[in-house]
């Protein structure tokens, strides 16, 4: 492994890693592309680089925490950035150290026993769980193929949680119901304790030596859980030693507030003697069927109404669920409960709106079960979430279902349903402001601005930029340099509705102001000016030399401007100093000769003039013309006086001369 | 030069017009009386002069009638200054007065006078009418060379 090949180094991440795509390593990879890095710099070649999936972006906050400080029992992330993928494709990879020499947990096909679980497992990881908690992060990838040690006897270290949102990774059995119901993008960062529920799945794993129901969709896991709660489901008949049980036991808890906190599993005997009595969840004798999904609790019937929500709605509405809930139940409390909320859409929403429905199932769903997540028309994310899910969108439907999700501000209403297990005022202000940015309109609004703010590392999804790699603002110009080279791509703007909206969520405030400007433009040399205004801003921010390709693109969309200069002299030499801009690629000094706002107003007033003394010799030709017969009388009268004159004189000259003599 | 109508000029805010005088009847009269004082210088004095009165009552209808006879009267006075003395003693009696114009120089100078100032008064209208058209020529040529350059220094339509 560390005889790395430095003749061809290829793409470097943060300047310093080598990806090796011709030396893959799908052992390590946690369910991603990874491949071997080198360290250019020490020649070191112990590295791995796990290749970011495209709707899948990685964990921004969690890669910013751990690059600068690593920390033990956990493969930390050192770098981030582009590079080419073993296809040649354009791809963003997470550079971590890697597990030289050790192998994942999954290929130890034996059971484990009890004292190699204790303390080659559950203290080691306990602690790497405690040192994340201490950063205010999660794992949420613990499962076996995702864990590494050298031999047996050796600690335990966890795998690369980093390059993919959280737990969207995770098979179901290993995430509590509350999560896997999810969509796998949006899971959200949960708590420790979501870690420590996976620990212990993974403890019952390796304490087996077998995954527990295996060959079960996700949907039946899920259901299992709810029904018979997680350790029930998941142990089922197993035997296992009453130190691993207790553990897992409590590891296991439905609630999370229930599960010991991993500094109290570095203490397996304090851990198991902590016990939280959880009472369990009362059972109907015959189940509620609402379309295929049968419920005998309250938990499995909130689970129904978020897998079937039209079904759910139906039978609310229709008082099926309340009758169910106090008869076959007998918990007239929660009926009541929900029968308010019947009453309440009922009362306030016309019949057939269909919104109102959604929303009247998502406060049931969160009022039967305070555990679950925000489910809206089948899909179901954690608040926090919401960013990883737009990203994870699988279409159009998931896409309408989440921008309806965010219109609503249903997660304000949803908190306000379990306000004890959230902050329903932050949420409240979170649920505004992602609305407000939803209901901005043109290319710097909507969905895709709310898709690139809430994922800070999500790659830009504009097909102008043909599949190149946009993560960071820095990339934009050199990839729209990239692709303005074909000619025949510069017939509209270079800033589309996901450039446009990228651009917004990755700047400043300003800059979704001009691009509302652009959206109103109507014509297209002017939205193209503000374009070449946010485009010279970027190039001048960041000190980007020249960009003759995109210069030539945007200069052509904006050159029918120049043709508004009246004086024709000063045009000429306004498009020639333009086209030399243009090829020296500059943008500030193109929209600084376009926007040179002194010089079009001093040539508007001098066209003016112009205009004015136009029409003044006009009116004098005109004149002239006219006064043929005024200048004969003039000639005339002019003629005579003369003729006058000269008599005049020659009679004075006369009677002078007859006097003197 | 020409005089607007003193309706026209109270039109167009002047000052009031001052009714015009009519010297007619005190040119008859004047007329009257030197033929009743000294018939025969009237009578050489007419026929002196009568190329000027010809002219002038041809003129009446283009309304120069006047202008031509000031300027006829003019030059026949000039021509017939040196024999004012020699006329006035000669008219002072009929055959006097019949004997000088029977000579028939003088008549010739006075009517050669005239028709010079005839002649003149023709010819001066026209010089001066040549020399104001070529001056309009001149200024109409700057004035539309002025037009094409402000044309095609700032784009403005032809006409």
């Amino acid at each position: 492994m560390a005889a790395a090949n430095l003749q061809d180094p290829g793409p470097l991440i943060a300047g310093q890693y080598a990806v090796q795509t011709a030396r893959p390593m799908p052992q390590w990879g946690g369910g991603l592309a990874c491949f071997g890095a080198t360290d250019v710099k020490s020649s070191r070649g112990d590295y791995m680089a796990l290749q970011v999936r495209p709707n899948a972006p990685p964990r921004a906050q969690a890669l910013a925490a751990l690059a600068s400080l690593p920390m033990d029992g956990v493969l930390t992330p050192l770098a981030h950035g582009p590079g080419l993928g073993p296809g040649g494709e354009p791809a963003w990879f997470v550079i971590c150290h890697a597990p030289v020499g050790a192998a994942s947990l999954a290929q130890a096909g034996a059971p484990w026993h009890e004292g190699e679980l204790l303390g080659g497992l559950l203290r080691p990881v306990a602690l790497a769980l405690e040192r994340l908690k201490g950063r205010h992060l999660t794992h949420r990838a613990i499962r076996p193929d995702n864990m590494f040690r050298s031999r047996a006897g050796e600690p335990v270290v966890l795998g690369c949680a980093w390059a993919a949102p959280a737990a969207s990774l995770q098979p179901a059995i290993f995430e509590p119901p509350y999560v896997a119901m999810c969509l796998p993008g949006g899971r959200g960062e949960g708590s420790i304790a979501d870690d420590v529920y996976a620990l212990g799945v993974t403890l019952l794993v390796l304490a087996t030596g077998r995954a527990p129901m295996a060959g079960m969709d996700d949907a039946a896991v899920i259901r299992r859980k709810l029904e018979l709660g997680s350790f029930a489901a998941l142990v089922g008949d197993d035997r296992l030693s009453p130190v691993i049980s207790d553990l897992i036991r409590g590891m296991l808890a439905e609630d999370p507030d229930h599960r010991p906190p991993p500094v109290l599993l570095a203490d397996p005997a304090a851990a198991r003697a902590r016990r939280v009595a959880a009472r369990p969840a009362p059972r109907a004798p015959r189940p509620l069927a609402i379309g295929q999904a049968p419920a005998i609790n309250l938990r499995t019937l909130a689970f129904a109404l978020a897998r079937e929500p039209v079904e759910g709605a139906r039978q609310l509405r229709s008082g099926s669920v309340d009758r169910w809930l106090r008869r076959g139940l007998g918990d007239s409390t929660t009926a009541a409960y929900v029968d308010e909320l019947v009453r309440a859409r009922v009362a306030d929403f016309p019949a057939d709106d269909e919104q109102a429905d959604v929303l009247m199932t998502a406060r049931a769903v969160a009022l039967l079960d305070p555990l679950a997540p925000l489910a809206w028309r089948g899909k179901a994310i954690w608040p926090d979430g919401l960013g990883g899910a737009l990203a994870g969108s699988d279409g159009a439907d998931t896409d309408a279902a989440l921008s309806e999700l965010v219109a609503a501000e249903a997660v304000a209403s949803w908190a306000s349903m379990r306000p004890e297990r959230c902050d329903p005022m932050m949420l409240r202000a979170e649920a505004h402001q992602q609305r407000q940015l939803l209901r901005t309109r043109g290319p710097g609004g909507g969905l895709a601005r709310l898709r690139y703010v809430l994922n800070p590392l999500l790659a830009c999804r504009s097909p102008l930029l043909q599949g190149r790699m946009v993560v960071r603002l820095a990339d934009l110009l050199p990839a729209l340099e990239a692709v303005a080279v074909r000619t025949e791509i510069r017939i509209g703007l270079p800033i589309d509705a996901e450039v446009g909206a990228f651009l917004a969520a990755r700047s400043d405030t300003h800059v979704a102001g001009e691009l509302a400007k652009m959206a109103e433009a109507r014509q297209l040399p002017q939205a193209g000016m503000i374009a070449l205004h946010l485009l010279a801003w970027l190039q001048d921010r960041q000190r980007i030399a020249a960009l003759p390709n995109l210069a030539a693109w945007i200069g052509g969309l904006a050159e029918p401007l120049l043709e508004t200069w009246h004086n024709r002299p000063r045009r000429a030499w306004i498009c020639e100093m333009f086209a030399q801009r243009v090829k020296a690629g500059h943008l500030p000094a193109m929209l600084e000769l376009l926007e040179d706002r002194a010089a079009r107003e001093r040539d508007g007033e001098q066209a003016k003039d112009a205009a004015r003394l136009v029409a003044a010799i006009d009116a004098e030709l005109g004149q002239l013309e006219t006064a043929v017969s005024a200048r004969a009388a003039k000639a005339r009268t002019v003629g005579h006086e003369l003729v006058l004159g000269v008599g005049m004189t020659g009679l004075t000259l006369g009677l002078v001369v007859v006097l003197l003599t | 030069m020409a005089r607007a109508p003193a309706g026209a000029a109270a039109a167009q805010g002047g000052a009031p017009a001052r009714p015009r005088r009519s010297w007619f009847w005190l040119q008859g009269l004047a007329c009257g009386v030197l033929v009743a004082t000294a018939a025969p210088l009237a009578l050489v004095l007419s026929v002196l002069i009568a190329p000027s009165l010809i002219a002038a009552l041809a003129q009446v209808p283009q309304g120069a009638a006047p202008m031509l006879l000031r300027i006829m009267l003019v030059y026949a006075a000039a021509a017939l200054l040196p024999w004012v003395p020699m006329l006035w003693s000669a008219a002072q009696d009929w055959p006097a007065s019949l004997s000088l114009l029977g000579e028939l120089r003088l008549p010739a100078i006075a009517w050669g006078a005239q028709g010079a100032a005839w002649l003149f008064s023709q010819l001066a209208p026209v010089g001066v009418r040549l020399v104001l058209e070529a001056r309009v020529r001149a200024r109409k040529a700057r004035l539309i060379d002025a037009r094409a350059r402000l044309q095609e220094e700032w784009g403005l339509p032809t006409e």
